[in-house]
């Protein structure tokens, strides 16, 4: 018992009072780290196994303390705005430390599960009186499996709710594992066609229907998610691909099938990583978005 | 299709009744109507005793007074004998009267041909009005140094508000009137008087007030007849419809008051007859309806089951009703109009809650008054819902429905909580039970607690003064509290904290000492004689409510306290930063504060980064919870007048913004003028950076229990409130503050900034937007513009 509440992760948020990850009042406990390399990735400071240094640059005031304090002669000011050598910057977080302006964050850092679950359970009255309780995201939540594991339990030890957002890439031994100590799956499935998800992710989909089948199968409660990409996977095709796939190879409901609208929300933050790989779309209008939604029903 | 939101997209009868009148709030000149006749009855009693020439004086108003009847209108009875006109009271206080007329027309708009009257008036309540015979009483030495510690001062405590405006925040028992009438009433009082011996100076007194009472309650008598006389001719020459309205307003006045009501119209008019003629009376502050859901229920059911009435018509009688009470007008001096932005009235409708046997009580009525409240979008009377964890949840769901239309009401209430606290204080369980909202947040015991008026008190500068050894550094250093030490002295956190306690309880006792001989003065020089009608004891005591009349003497002396999260988050920031971190030396902080961080943008930003209140931050939290703390214990030390005993209540009403006007920078980060924090639990604007939930926790930390009303301020997207599950979600986030908490009180603000920054911009575009200050809501642009800048910049949450 001891061992598991001291074992160690790493956290790159969590974020309390969500109320769109599961049902009720949650808090989501974003892991870092990703197989996929989604190229409209939300959180892609998440990405990395190890912590990344975020930078706003629109906030700094051109102090200069990240320049005194970088052990690396990463951080240097050019015309007073504060600039990164992202070649020798090692993500030590000296100078976010610093920071005043508050214009450099680190991504991502270590906590025991302990230091998790009493953040999460401050929370304990909300999901009492609205049905809510733990999500694990990320990143992905599985692929720091035995963190992971160890906080579902922590948190079914304290009887609270437990949801798992995956991209489903991951080893079916881990998904055994987490069958018991979840209540709900979130499950994402970008394409259902192998070559495009590879296309959109860099990586195929084999292993992620297999593992959708396997929580279908064992009766897992599930949600499947399709985050809509304009010009990737929003067209009629592609969704009834995945309700077609949800109905006849999972056996589930189309009705558990929800499609999440684009949103531009990550574009900012590859820059703020010194990124240039993410995209820049428009996302869908009222009209087609409802139209999508209705080839579910 | 949804008949009744068809329904609530056509324009109701209170909406159109509203629109046609709003505009008159711009420029209705002031009414001295009620001045005049006062003061013609007055000279024609001198020598008499007080209570006696304010009972012929009221009489001479209600025969008097002019009287109207709007169009489309079911309700009957005015705060002005003009639409939207405010009454000039000279008989609580005069003098300012002619300083405005002459100097300060862009406060209040004057007939020109009036001012001579004023002046005439004014020169002969100089040596009788309330204000002035505190003057007297106190001499000119103590007056001025308690001006010098009132808002026009160093703005410690409110002295001008509290010797000149109406005193109230209690619900008197108009159930009592609706169910036994006037009548009923002097009949109590003959049988007092019949056995009545003048053997003592007590029963002379009783003797002098139940004839003043009697004189009180035929005259009210009579004031609604004129009201059924004027209907009946109205009603000559109006449309067959509106005839057939009008002569029932008459039958409804030629009933109520006087005898008891027999149909809800009856009730409803009762209850606002017997309002506004406490108005008439000593003019008033947040005179409450109590549970309007409750007594007036079978009256509701009785019409309505045998056919007289439909739910949609009573609906309308309630939109009518709110009309009239969004109507009334304060007609205060500058001061007090700036401290009580937005003509805050607080006159507050309570809902739901549980019986006297403890089951939930909300009935169909309740929907109805959230239904109206819907329909007319008006200000007042504002809603509360005694909220407990067997509500009804279709009730629940429809008070955050409303919610959603961000008008600020209804607010919540923990019923817990509450009761917990009554029975604290001495209350029985079947009376503390029957509790209901007393002005904007008090839990007041339904015509018991006497009229009341707080001893305001501004936390933040009491901590300014402790940071510079007690001078004031707004008004050139002059030494106006107490010598604490020189903070840059100060070796120890503790050595802060008892500096400070030591200035805070140094001002407490000069306040309640005021706040104390106000009470008493008030009670002699200005007798709430009509309101005490409706409370126990009075007729058998023969005294007022604020005098000796009533046996229940908890709750009505309290200390209103704002900024005691600022102070707590700069006690945090010092004790993190200096003698914790050693980041920075007191030295710094006061030089930074003394600058109001001009110069010191460093320091401003390690300040800004220390723990602050709001964020489930332990550290900054139960400092709050610890200056709460003393404060109770304080209070509870000091003897009120007449039995009472001093509690703490820190609901702020707009006064926030004014004392924040009168404080420098604060080592918080806060920067000089900006307005405190609102209410008692709502954090610093913009401090509260962790999510709903982690506010709400920070404030379930302080032990709200033995506080007496703990307001607590929450702005909320509409954009996050879209869909029955986010209402859910808000649902929990009330059960858990309320219920696992024990919470007092939490309200919501749903509207955008946005919508918010152009109304600032643009008001005649926005002259219907109604936001929540603190404990009442208020039309927005006729906020001050501290008050509208601290709304704009609290947090927005997003659920």
């Amino acid at each position: 018992m001891n061992k598991e509440t001291t074992r160690q992760g790493v956290v790159f948020n969590i974020q309390r009072f969500s109320t769109h990850d599961g049902p009720g009042v949650r808090t989501v406990v974003f892991l870092q780290g990703c197989p996929l390399r989604c190229r409209w990735c939300q959180n892609p400071e998440s990405q990395s196994f190890a912590p990344v240094l975020m930078q706003r640059q629109e906030l700094c005031t051109g102090c200069g303390d990240c320049e005194s304090v970088c052990p690396h002669g990463a951080a240097r000011l050019s015309d007073a705005v504060s600039v990164i050598d992202r070649s020798v910057c090692k993500a030590c977080g000296a100078c976010a430390r610093v920071c005043r302006a508050q214009a450099l964050s680190l991504s991502g850092r270590t906590v025991t599960v302990d230091e998790v679950m009493t953040q999460v359970l401050r929370d304990r009255s909300y999901y009492q009186n609205s049905g809510g309780g733990m999500t694990l995201s990320g990143g992905e939540a599985t692929a720091q499996p035995e963190f992971a594991i160890a906080l579902l339990e922590a948190a079914r030890g304290k009887y609270i709710n437990t949801a798992v957002e995956t991209c489903g890439l991951a080893a079916e031994a881990v998904f055994k594992r987490m069958i018991p100590l979840t209540n709900l799956f979130l499950y994402d499935i970008k394409a259902v066609d192998e070559e495009k998800h590879r296309a959109g992710t860099g990586h195929g989909n084999a292993q992620i229907k297999r593992n959708a089948r396997l929580l279908a199968e064992a009766g897992c409660a599930i949600k499947i998610r399709m985050p809509l990409i304009p010009d990737y996977n929003d067209s009629e095709k592609d969704v009834l691909e995945l309700r077609h796939f949800a109905e006849d190879e999972l056996g589930l409901d189309p009705r558990c099938i929800e499609l999440l609208r684009y949103n531009e929300l990550g574009e900012v933050k590859f820059a703020r990583l010194g990124r240039n790989d993410g995209i820049h779309v428009r996302t869908q209008s009222d009209e087609y978005f409802m139209k999508l939604q209705k080839l579910l029903h | 299709m949804d008949i009744n939101k068809l329904i609530r997209e056509n324009e109701s009868r209170g909406q159109r009744i509203w629109n046609s009148i709003r505009d008159l709030r711009d420029n209705a000149p002031v009414s001295i109507e009620r001045a005049v006749l006062f003061t013609r009855a007055f000279r024609e009693t001198e020598g008499q005793p007080l209570i006696i020439r304010r009972a012929h004086a009221f009489e001479t108003v209600m025969r008097e007074i002019p009287i109207f009847i709007t169009d489309e209108q079911l309700i009957v009875g005015d705060f002005g004998s003009r639409v939207m006109a405010p009454e000039f009271f000279p008989d609580l206080a005069a003098s300012w009267v002619v300083d405005t007329a002459e100097n300060a027309r862009e406060l209040w708009n004057f007939d020109d041909d009036k001012i001579e009257e004023i002046k005439d008036i004014c020169a002969y309540w100089d040596d009788k009005s309330n204000q002035n015979l505190y003057s007297r009483f106190v001499g000119p030495e103590e007056e001025a140094q308690m001006n010098e510690y009132g808002e026009r001062g160093s703005w410690i405590f409110a002295t001008i508000t509290e010797n000149q405006t109406g005193k109230g925040w209690n619900v008197p028992d108009f159930e009592r009137i609706i169910k036994r009438g006037f009548v009923g009433i002097i009949a109590d009082i003959n049988r007092q008087l019949d056995g009545l011996e003048i053997r003592s100076y007590e029963q002379c007194r009783k003797r002098n007030f139940l004839h003043a009472l009697c004189t009180m309650l035929r005259a009210g008598i009579v004031y609604a007849n004129r009201y059924a006389d004027l209907a009946e001719a109205m009603a000559e020459n109006a449309s067959p419809e509106r005839r057939q309205e009008l002569l029932t307003i008459a039958k409804t006045c030629r009933t109520v008051p006087e005898n008891p009501a027999e149909t809800f119209q009856e009730a409803l008019q009762c209850v606002h007859l017997c309002h506004i003629m406490t108005f008439w009376d000593t003019f008033f502050t947040g005179v409450s309806f109590g549970r309007v859901d409750q007594y007036l229920y079978p009256y509701y059911r009785r019409d309505v089951d045998c056919g007289l009435i439909d739910r949609d018509y009573a609906t309308q009688l309630i939109e009518c009703f709110r009309v009239k009470q969004s109507s009334k007008r304060n007609f205060f001096n500058g001061t007090i109009k700036k401290a009580l932005s937005g003509e805050t009235h607080m006159h507050n409708a309570t809902l739901g809650g549980v019986t006297v046997q403890g089951q939930d009580a909300v009935n169909e009525l309740s929907f109805v008054w959230l239904d109206a409240a819907e329909r007319a979008m008006v200000a007042h009377p504002t809603l509360s819902i005694r909220w407990h964890e067997r509500m009804d949840f279709d009730f629940v769901m429809r008070g955050i429905e409303v919610c959603r239309l961000g008008l600020g009401f209804p607010a919540w209430f923990g019923d817990t909580g509450a009761i917990e606290y009554l029975l604290s204080r001495g209350a029985t369980l079947s009376e503390a039970r029957d509790w209901a909202v007393g002005g904007c947040v008090l839990h007041t015991l339904v015509g018991k607690t006497p009229s009341t008026i707080p001893c305001v008190m501004n936390l933040g500068k009491i901590f300014e003064l402790t940071m510079n050894n007690g001078r004031d550094p707004l008004r050139k250093n002059i030494q106006i509290g107490i010598k604490t030490g020189e903070p840059e002295d100060f070796e120890s956190y503790e050595q802060l904290e008892k500096a400070y306690t030591a200035q805070l309880d140094h001002f407490i006792e000069l306040g309640t000492r005021h706040n104390n001989q106000v009470r008493v003065l008030r009670a002699q020089n200005f007798p709430e004689t009509f309101v005490s009608c409706m409370f126990d004891d009075c007729i058998e005591n023969g005294d007022t409510i604020m005098g000796t009349g009533g046996r229940c003497q908890i709750n009505c002396q309290y200390l209103l306290t704002g900024g005691c999260v600022d102070v707590g988050n700069s006690l945090a920031a010092i004790k993190k930063c200096v003698f914790e971190d050693k980041s920075l030396t007191m030295r710094q902080v006061c030089q930074a504060v003394a600058a109001d961080f001009k110069g010191f943008e460093d320091v401003h930003s390690v300040l800004c980064a220390a723990p602050k209140f709001g964020n489930d931050d332990d550290y900054a939290d139960y400092i709050v919870a610890g200056l709460y703390e003393h404060l109770v214990e304080k209070l509870d030390s000091i003897e009120g007048a007449f039995g009472a005993r001093f509690v703490e209540s820190p609901h702020s009403l707009s006064w926030h913004g004014s004392m924040g006007n009168s404080v420098g920078a604060l080592p918080s980060g806060r920067r000089a003028h900006a307005a405190l924090a609102d209410g008692a639990v709502s954090p610093c604007q913009g401090t509260d950076v962790s999510g709903p939930s982690a506010t709400i926790n920070s404030a379930g930390k302080v032990n709200q229990t033995p506080i007496f009303g703990a307001l607590f301020n929450m702005k909320i997207l509409p954009s996050s409130l879209k869909t029955d599950e986010d209402a859910q979600k808000l649902a929990a986030l009330i059960r858990t503050y309320l219920g696992d908490y024990r919470g007092k009180h939490i309200q919501f603000n749903v509207v955008d900034r946005q919508v918010l920054l152009d109304a600032q911009k643009h008001p005649g575009r926005h002259k219907n937007l109604i936001v929540r200050v603190a404990g009442y809501s208020a039309l927005f642009v006729e906020l001050n513009e501290t008050i509208q800048q601290e709304v704009i910049e609290r947090t927005a949450h997003t659920l």
